[in-house]
């Protein structure tokens, strides 16, 4: 027989209340184990002052705690505040001076992705990060083509700014972009000569996904975003009026657009869009798609574009609280979550630049438009080597240096440290025992190091 | 030979180090493919052309359009871009041939689908997850390790029962196995299996690998120092150490050249002559010629017309090469017409899939592999 507590008398409510306040204050704050996964997640690593700190909240509270968090931010290397050249300026360059000047961006490009991963260090706003670094991956544009680390910083502002804003706004932001408009050619995007680099990968790769539109409508798109440049001078976005098709055009069959405003309300408009985006989102936090799940908050989203809500719908899911461990670190995640926990560890910013780029993930520069590899991409043999040698070096540094960087983990339980409990490996060689030293050592060179 | 078998053979791998020639007389020598992907999509229009199309493409390619002084004649109806000059001693020979218009019905233009269909041999609106070659290959290798990739993308070799490894150069990869340990664990967690089998990948092209490398692989020829030219000498060494592993890829590139075409294809296509040319000069003095097959692909060719921007958009059909001692040289397929444009493009007249299946046949014997069913196989071999 089921007990019902409908079916209870009255006077018995009163007791099963109670039972109800008192089972729910248990299951009320986050286990270490979610703690754990939310921060592997949702940011870069299990960082101890912020496993403190959820570890009072619920999971609603920790989402909303992730998504409320302030960005501290460090001063700029002193190169991006430097004037770009006019095109007088330019145009007067000798040989030997082009070569000064580009050899100084890539200096100044160096300095800037070291500042922005001590960002990703030492930043409380982890989720906001997070989804900094996941719209650099989506609204992909790189320094190595850009060239003027200026523009793709301002590209960054917009972008950390919006992550967690108004994805109509973004959108048409990034259209917008100076850096943009530079790496995907749309400089070059004139009436009289058309490029549609622009406009294919704005559907193909921002919106709307692969088969979802057709060549007419690349062609109306690139058409739209013709005369769309910057200004030689300063750079900004401007519309060249003698460049731009101002034509009517038709895309998706019935909608009729002139200008590129007018395409990116037409691309908003088109029901594809929020289920693309919010699909990518649910990937970027959990392993398995759920098409129905996705589709539901794909309509919400649909109605006022608050990227904010969507993720919150992502991280309260059921199938996220369930996936733990099932997910590759990406070698950002891997390095900045090291980082992060090893307070001690003296690799400089420049070694762990060059240990993501060796990984396949280089700051603002990612491999194509499409972006940095994805899911079980992140890896291969070749990649698992050079990961092993993070993790091998990380062991160097944790035993030569146990004092400082192994102390808040001697206490108390490690499996907090990993994504799986290596316990689960059914290795002997696994096992908890041994020195504090050992097993940290263990942990950090144990394949389940690579996951989240 | 099952695989598990060659195992524990291969435990006598010192001793096939200690007698290299030991090890070349026990097994038949496996042909050997090696892919080059034109990464980003080669504009094959100015790589090869049909001087009896010569009128129409001057039209779509005023600017772009190669001059007479940027082209060389191969034969009388075709040039090849200057920057491939080399490969008319290869034509002459009869070690080259020209596939003409390669491609698939419904051409996709999305670098990452259209190559991803090439590399699973996949009709456009059809998703696998094996690559072309993850079956077939564990069937012909002698290796305990089936194909390696250098640099990026090992889609074909993905997916299914091949053993692969992907790297940037031997040196390095060597550097690094040298203290992974094997590790015997399995878990039903997916994310942590694929982590485990890559290590036992990498178990699997340490013992394949190692030994063969004991000694110092002294190649004849000096091989370009470009990237690519470097990767194809780590390709020669491997070759040239007879393990028997029956498939390479090799990318090279970005070919997606939308602005500036010209200079930046000229030095792509010049890398890539050295390269070949480097590889066949190695094989030829090593007498291994005959079997070795090298082809190129790429995502898709681009569009005929020339763009706004000194380049070219993405596009369709494309000429391809294959390149060796057995190749039966000559021209495969008809150049697409110029005329007959659909949406600004040429039109495919060779499936690409009609090539791979004649690779899997004739070059490797596997008549009962069926790559894609209803396609006729190309005649590209010769017996030698």
């Amino acid at each position: 027989m089921s007990f019902n507590p409908l079916s209870v008398k009255r006077p018995h409510i009163l007791v099963f209340f109670f039972l109800i306040f008192f089972v729910s204050r248990h299951a009320w704050a986050l286990s270490p184990e979610e703690s754990k996964h939310l921060l592997l997640r949702a940011g870069f690593g299990a960082k101890p002052t912020l496993l403190k700190r959820l570890s009072a909240l619920n999971k609603k509270q920790s989402v909303d705690y992730l998504l409320k968090a302030q960005g501290s931010h460090a001063p700029l290397p002193s190169c991006m505040s430097e004037a770009l050249p006019t095109r007088k300026e330019r145009q007067a360059y000798t040989a030997d001076q082009r070569r000064v000047v580009s050899k100084k961006r890539r200096v100044c490009a160096n300095e800037f992705k070291a500042w922005y991963l001590q960002e990703l260090i030492n930043d409380e706003a982890v989720l906001s990060n997070q989804m900094g670094l996941f719209w650099h991956n989506h609204f992909t544009s790189s320094v190595r083509k850009v060239k003027a680390p200026q523009l793709i910083y301002q590209q960054h502002q917009r972008i950390n700014e919006m992550a967690l804003g108004d994805f109509s706004k973004l959108l048409m932001a990034m259209v917008k972009d100076p850096a943009m408009l530079i790496y995907l050619d749309n400089v070059n995007n004139s009436k009289q000569k058309p490029n549609e680099n622009l406009g294919r990968e704005l559907l193909e790769l921002f919106t709307l996904g692969e088969g979802h539109y057709t060549e007419a409508d690349v062609l109306s798109a690139a058409k739209a975003l013709t005369g769309l440049g910057i200004d030689p001078n300063n750079y900004t976005a401007v519309l060249r009026k003698n460049r731009h098709d101002s034509s009517e055009k038709q895309i998706f069959n019935d909608q009729k657009i002139r200008s590129a405003d007018d395409l990116v309300y037409a691309i908003l408009a088109h029901p594809q869009t929020s289920k693309y985006i919010a699909k990518a989102i649910w990937l970027h936090f959990i392993s398995k798609e759920d098409t129905a799940q996705i589709n539901r908050i794909a309509n919400t989203f649909a109605k006022d574009w608050n990227i904010a809500k969507l993720v919150t719908a992502v991280l309260s899911s059921e199938q996220f609280w369930q996936d733990s461990g099932q997910m590759f670190k990406s070698p950002v995640e891997l390095t900045v979550g090291s980082a992060q926990l090893f307070k001690g560890l003296k690799i400089s910013p420049k070694r762990l630049l060059k240990m993501q780029r060796d990984m396949g993930q280089n700051l603002f520069d990612p491999p194509n438009v499409k972006g940095w590899p994805k899911g079980k991409n992140w890896i291969d043999a070749n990649k698992l080597l050079v990961r092993s040698q993070l993790t091998s070096q990380l062991a160097r540094a944790i035993s030569a240096n146990m004092a400082q960087m192994g102390a808040p983990y001697c206490t108390g339980k490690m499996t907090t440290l990993t994504a799986l409990d290596v316990t689960e490996m059914g290795n002997t060689g696994n096992s908890m025992g041994g020195s504090c030293q050992k097993q940290l050592v263990k942990l950090v060179t144990d394949p389940s190091w690579q996951l989240k | 030979m099952n695989r598990r078998d060659f195992l524990h053979l291969s435990g006598a791998g010192a001793l096939a180090a200690a007698f290299p020639s030991l090890a070349l007389s026990a097994t038949a020598k496996t042909p050997v493919l090696i892919m080059i992907e034109l990464n980003g999509g080669n504009d094959s229009h100015n790589t090869v052309l049909d001087l009896e199309q010569l009128g129409l493409y001057k039209q779509l390619r005023p600017t772009l359009g190669l001059a007479g002084d940027e082209r060389v004649n191969l034969d009388k109806r075709f040039a090849l871009h200057r920057s491939l000059e080399a490969f008319k001693e290869p034509w002459q020979k009869g070690e080259l041939a020209l596939v003409h218009g390669l491609g698939y019905p419904e051409a996709n233009k999305s670098h990452f689908r259209s190559i991803e269909i090439w590399d699973m041999a996949s009709a456009h609106d059809e998703y696998l997850s094996a690559g072309w070659l993850a079956n077939v290959l564990p069937k012909i290798s002698g290796s305990e390790i089936d194909a390696l990739t250098f640099g990026r993308n090992a889609l074909p070799f993905s997916g299914g029962a091949a053993s692969h490894v992907q790297l940037e150069n031997l040196s390095s990869y060597f550097k690094k196995i040298k203290g992974v340990k094997g590790n015997s664990q399995t878990s039903s967690n997916n994310a942590l299996s694929h982590l485990l089998s890559l290590n036992q990948n990498i178990q699997d092209s340490k013992a394949a690998l190692m030994h063969g490398l004991s000694k110092e692989m002294k190649l004849k020829q000096d091989f370009p120092k470009t990237h690519f030219g470097k990767q194809m000498a780590d390709i020669a060494r491997v070759v040239r150490m007879d393990l028997q592993v029956p498939a390479f890829k090799i990318a090279i590139g970005s070919f997606d050249t939308h602005k500036g075409q010209k200079a930046k294809h000229q030095q792509l296509l010049k890398q890539l002559a050295d390269g070949m040319m480097a590889l066949r000069a190695e094989l030829v003095d090593s007498g291994q010629w005959s079997n070795v097959l090298m082809m190129t692909y790429s995502e898709f060719g681009r569009r005929a017309g020339q763009n706004g921007s000194g380049g070219s958009d993405h596009g369709t059909a494309a000429t391809h090469f294959l390149m060796g001692g057995r190749v039966r040289g000559g021209h495969i397929g008809s150049y697409p017409s110029f005329e007959y444009l659909e949406n600004r493009d040429v039109v495919y007249n060779v499936d690409f899939r009609s090539l791979y299946q004649s690779i899997v046949r004739d070059w490797w014997q596997q008549d009962k592999f069926v790559i894609s069913p209803g396609l006729a196989p190309l005649d590209i071999i010769h017996s030698g």
